[in-house]
């Protein structure tokens, strides 16, 4: 899964420790769903989206693979 | 400032489980060794558990700021460690007993420590290197 949350961030003017202040994790977290390596619950995705203003499927990417 | 302070926790809590870890995984080779309990023995055996007891849910993330990433390593971690304990225990005992080899008291307490907390915190390494358990 990619994520579009670096991009996000970089629009927002936040840190990687600020944006999991607010969505209340910790920072490595946030380093790991950056890297795709991670896949947030619902609740955390809609979280970051809302801090975001956005959509949950603006901000993370599924591709085709992880869908079969 | 608050950014050194939470990251300051982090790692006090990583420090603190890992050294309590260890602290419990001498005391159990001692213990599994040595076949008996001393005083030194079971004076380290307790710090070990008040360092651990003090850190741990703070370790998995349990404590706040609540971590589902953490939260979840760390069940997964202390759920394989369990099962690998019980069947790795349950296996030397039951063959011991069949090929007469019977374990004294501080020897199983020892074997149980040294397994259940090592394989505890190298799952619990591996899958937080990983970023998941998936």
């Amino acid at each position: 899964m990619k994520t579009r949350i670096k991009e996000f961030r970089a629009k927002y003017d936040l840190t990687q420790a600020e944006l999991a202040e607010k969505v209340g994790v910790r920072r490595e977290t946030i380093v790991f769903l950056e890297k795709g390596k991670y896949n947030p619950s619902l609740k955390l995705a809609h979280d970051i989206a809302m801090v975001f203003n956005v959509k949950i499927e603006d901000l993370f990417i599924f591709e085709d693979e992880e869908k079969e | 400032m608050k950014e050194i302070k939470s990251k300051w926790n982090e790692y006090y809590y990583k420090i603190a489980t890992w050294t309590g870890s260890v602290i419990l995984i001498i005391t159990g080779f001692f213990l599994m060794v040595g076949k008996t309990i001393d005083y030194n023995l079971s004076i380290s055996a307790l710090i070990g558990i008040m360092i651990i007891i003090t850190s741990f849910f703070s370790y998995i993330g349990m404590d706040k700021p609540k971590d589902e990433r953490l939260m979840k390593i760390g069940t997964y971690s202390a759920t394989y460690s369990w099962y690998i304990t019980l069947g790795f225990v349950s296996f030397l005992v039951f063959t011991g007993y069949n090929a007469h080899r019977e374990f004294k008291g501080p020897e199983m307490l020892g074997l149980t420590i040294l397994v259940m907390v090592s394989t505890m915190l190298v799952i619990n390494t591996i899958l937080n290197l990983k970023g998941d358990v998936e």
